[in-house]
């Protein structure tokens, strides 16, 4: 019989080691002028761009897909299937603006919701990633005037409840 | 009496707990002793043991089975009799029966592709395969292996300062990379059917004992690296002769082993400032084409080293120049394949020599002969001398500015751990920040003086914010045992990291903390240093009592949010009625007038007292706001028990303000605060974090200044790592959102947009 061995977890331990990111950022506001949400994730370069690989996106290199509208749709439509945000009883429809590669390493994907009352209360899943990387972390801070509320999406804890004061 | 006791048990009791965050780290701190003393250095009685190797091991290239055999000389320095030995097996993370992949968390979600179940199901026989272990003697020795770590059970008691030899024999498969993962193991290129080796953790290593645990012999689960004993090492390379070896120490049959011609550049090479080809990319690819049948050994030696690796392939391009260090000459050496040009040809031994000269110039002189970085695709991992790292250019030779740095990052990273641990060896199975957090940080230093303005990853204080605000319970202390850390990178690279570049730039100042640092690294060079030993090496060298530091930064993790919540105002009085009285008349016509008041002004034309002059008495004529001679006469009075100092204070006009500052986030720090004055100009005061001594929630601070201020902000340099901006400013600033940024920079206009407009003026030229 055939020993049978899994390796899927060792790969994704081992992989480049000096690297060790596995962090997701969200930033969300409200502008009060367009009345509508803000977001930008904030995403390891190297991370998503093997997602996006492994969702069978042809993307090696994000930064040779700046400009390209039918890629940046691709994009945005894996990324928002792990951040999905509810404002009250209303759904967001985000749609991407556009994207940086930063030489750091990081990468930013920008997004404005359709126009739509403030809300106190949100009911936000933000699990991007995690069934590619089982130790990816992600955190979402709503920013409000003067104040941020931050609040963290792990394997065991996909979706949170956030309340504004 | 009894309200009076109350308030003051309050009062103690409030204070107590306000001294916390200040109390010394002595009861958390193992105790000083014989092997390791309270200033951090080594003991009189410090101990360690040594391990030398003579390894003898052959690569069968068509079946990729890596064979071997060694003999250990384990030499037991210490005051303590050794029943029993113990050698470290990590090839058997792969074995079948390792606990690391039955320890992951996995859900059905996991395997939606299939891709995905056949990685789960990859047949893999890994692990070390022990034919024999034998004594000098030749008789066979009594051993057990538990998963990665195996006992041998000595017959007789190794008694202190007195060595043992003995031989093991094993083999095992070697690991593909892509498929299997592994910090070594092959690339397998199959268009033209060629393997790079990267050879580590290869053969059975002693494990550390010492005074602070016994054994170190934690089981290997895969993320907490390696702690291991120095040694000499002898190793005799078997490989296909067409191969190219690049190995931990030097070579010793270069006749055998290089041709004239190679030998011949090699000795241009040793005194080189740039890069000299051995094999040049041509050379390389016809090697690529052949595949020699027959065998060559290359044979290395290396002193003082705690561990071994090498790296061979007939694909390999190899270029070398010197590194001066002190009196020594370093020669720094790259090994990688066609794939990885242009990139590493142009840069990958320049940042060789860059990380050895700018590391020894803050840490200890780079004491090894050479330094080596070979490329395979997609990895890290550090050894002495040499190093494997990733970085590859597109096939057809170009690649983004991401790939650039990342690959200028990794090397740099990779090499800079020749320091931390190779030589300042910590133990990384237990604390991996000791080497990955300080060799970040002095990857970040020398980033900075690679190129002005390097895209640094990690370092600056403010790039660790979004890490450490949030939830707490999905947060790990610096100090956590490697295995148990949420957000392994963030904790054990980053944070630590940006703790020592905020000890550097803010707590310490450069003097101070470089040359506490320096002294660290030259006590502990070739000894095994604890987390103890360096916080207390930091604070004797310096004279900063961080005790409160280390306490919050890497024993909690509380995150910085300090607030400017209220400004407050007052001008010095001169006492002088004749100003004093003039400036209250002024405030008091320049005060907000009731709307009835003002109308009655022109509606009511006369009053009666205006009319009849009768009804004014004493108390309506007088005019308070004149000074008569009884207050000039106090004003003399009180002005000839000034000094002459005091009665400039009195005259100067400086205006006092009253700060009141929150700590929210937890983490006490110093308080740095930016006053911009309304000629323009601006001043910084730096509050020491002990103000918070007095109370660790709320303080005031006044400051008197000659000038008028405007506007303040905390943390103006980003120093602190403070996570909340927002309430740093006062009168209050917003700062704008990662959002707001991007449509300021991109005017409205998104870069698809911005990108159709470059191509319509590049088609009209």
């Amino acid at each position: 019989m055939k020993l049978i061995v899994s390796i899927l977890a060792l790969f994704a331990s081992f992989s480049i080691h000096a690297h060790a990111y596995y962090f997701g950022f969200a930033e969300m506001s409200y502008n009060q002028d367009n009345q509508n949400y803000e977001v930008t994730l904030v995403l390891s370069t190297h991370d998503v761009e093997e997602y996006f690989q492994s969702k069978s996106l042809n993307i090696k290199e994000l930064e040779d897909h700046i400009g390209d509208a039918n890629k940046l749709a691709e994009m945005s439509k894996v990324l928002l299937s792990g951040f999905k945000v509810k404002a009250g009883t209303q759904t967001l429809q985000l749609s991407s603006i556009g994207y940086e590669v930063l030489p750091n390493g990081l990468t930013h994907f920008y997004f404005n919701s359709q126009k739509i009352p403030s809300s106190q209360n949100f009911d936000i899943e933000f699990d991007l990633m995690m069934e590619f990387l089982p130790e990816q972390q992600n955190k979402l801070t709503f920013l409000q005037d003067e104040r941020s509320i931050t609040t963290v999406f792990t394997q065991s804890n996909k979706s949170n409840i956030l309340t504004l004061n | 009496m009894k309200n009076l006791y109350l308030i003051g048990a309050i009062c103690f009791a409030h204070s107590a707990f306000a001294q916390v965050k200040f109390s010394q780290l002595d009861q958390v701190l193992p105790t000083p002793n014989e092997y390791r003393t309270g200033a951090g250095a080594p003991g009189h009685n410090y101990y360690q043991q040594k391990a030398d190797y003579k390894i003898s091991l052959e690569i069968d290239d068509k079946t990729q089975i890596l064979k071997g055999v060694e003999s250990i000389t384990y030499t037991n320095n210490s005051p303590d009799v050794l029943e029993y030995l113990w050698l470290q097996l990590d090839q058997n993370v792969f074995s079948t029966d390792s606990d690391s992949p039955l320890i992951e968390v996995e859900k059905m979600e996991d395997f939606r592709t299939i891709q995905s179940i056949e990685r789960k199901m990859l047949y893999y026989d890994g692990g070390f395969k022990i034919d024999e272990i034998t004594s000098s003697a030749g008789g066979k020795m009594s051993f057990a292996i538990n998963k990665t770590m195996l006992r041998i059970n000595l017959e007789k008691p190794l008694q202190p300062n007195s060595s043992i030899t003995f031989k093991v024999k094993w083999w095992y498969n070697i690991n593909d990379r892509e498929k299997v993962g592994g910090r070594s193991g092959y690339e397998y290129f199959a268009k033209e059917d060629n393997y790079i080796y990267t050879i580590a953790q290869f053969f059975p290593r002693m494990c550390v004992y010492n005074d602070v645990e016994g054994w170190q012999n934690k089981q290997f689960l895969g993320r907490g690296e390696f702690a291991l004993p120095f040694g000499d090492y002898e190793v005799n390379i078997k490989v296909p002769s067409d191969h190219i070896v690049g190995a931990t120490g030097e070579l010793q049959n270069a006749n055998n082993c290089l041709t004239a011609e190679q030998r011949n550049r090699m000795k241009t090479a040793l005194t080189a400032d740039k890069p000299v080809m051995i094999v040049t990319q041509e050379e390389a690819e016809k090697a690529e084409k052949e595949k020699a049948s027959s065998y060559k050994t290359w044979t290395y030696k290396a002193t003082n080293v705690r561990d071994f690796a090498f790296a061979s392939s007939r694909k390999f391009i190899w270029d070398a120049q010197n590194q001066a260090v002190a009196n020594k000459n370093v020669l720094c050496m790259s090994f990688y394949p066609k794939e990885g040009n242009p990139l590493w040809e142009r840069y990958s031994t320049k940042l060789v020599a860059h990380t050895i000269k700018t590391y020894s110039k803050y840490t200890v002189d780079y004491p090894y002969p050479v330094a080596i970085s070979v490329h395979s695709d997609k990895i890290g991992m550090e050894y002495p001398m040499i190093c494997f790292n990733g970085g590859r250019p597109e096939a057809d030779g170009t690649y983004s500015e991401q790939t650039k740095y990342g690959m200028w990052g990794v090397i740099i990273h990779e090499v800079g751990h020749n320091f931390f641990p190779m030589i300042i060896n910590s133990d990384e199975r237990q604390w991996t920040w000791m080497d990955e957090g300080l060799n970040t940080f002095m990857q970040y230093l020398t980033e900075q003086e690679w190129e002005r303005g390097y895209p640094s990853r990690r370092g600056p204080a403010y790039m660790i914010t979004d890490y450490m605000r949030g939830d707490k319970n999905f947060i790990s202390p610096i100090m956590t045992n490697s295995e148990s850390i949420w957000q392994f990178g963030n904790n054990s690279y980053g944070k630590p990291a940006t703790a020592l570049n905020i000890l550097r730039e803010t707590i310490m100042g450069r003097e101070l903390f470089d040359y506490a640092f320096k002294v660290y690294c030259e006590r502990w060079k070739f000894k095994h240093p604890t987390p103890a030993d360096f916080f207390r090496t930091m604070e004797d060298a310096s004279a900063v009592d961080l005790d409160w530091f280390w306490r919050g930064w890497f024993y909690t993790t509380e995150h910085v949010d300090i607030s400017l919540d209220n400004v407050r105002a007052f001008e010095i009085s001169s006492m002088n009625p004749e100003i004093e009285k003039e400036i209250a008349k002024k405030k008091n016509e320049s005060k907000d007038q009731f709307i009835g008041d003002t109308r009655n002004l022109t509606s009511i034309k006369e009053t009666v007292n205006e009319r009849d002059a009768d009804i004014d008495d004493f108390y309506a004529k007088r005019d308070i706001y004149a000074a008569d001679a009884l207050d000039k006469k106090e004003y003399q009075e009180t002005l000839g028990k000034l000094t002459e100092e005091q009665k400039k204070l009195l005259n100067s006009g400086k205006t006092g303000y009253e700060f009141t500052f929150s700590n929210i986030g937890g983490l006490v720090m110093p308080v740095i605060l930016k006053v911009n004055f309304s000629d323009g100009t601006d001043e910084v005061i730096r509050i020491p974090a002990e103000i918070w001594k007095r109370d660790q929630k709320t303080v005031t601070k006044v400051f008197f200044f000659d000038k008028k201020a405007t506007s303040f902000r905390l943390d103006p340099f980003l120093e602190t790592a403070d996570c909340e901006l927002n309430n740093n400013s006062f009168p209050a600033v917003l700062q704008p959102t990662k959002y707001e940024l991007f449509k300021q920079k991109n005017n409205g206009e998104n870069p698809m947009q911005r990108q159709k407009r470059v191509e319509e003026l590049e088609k009209a030229k």
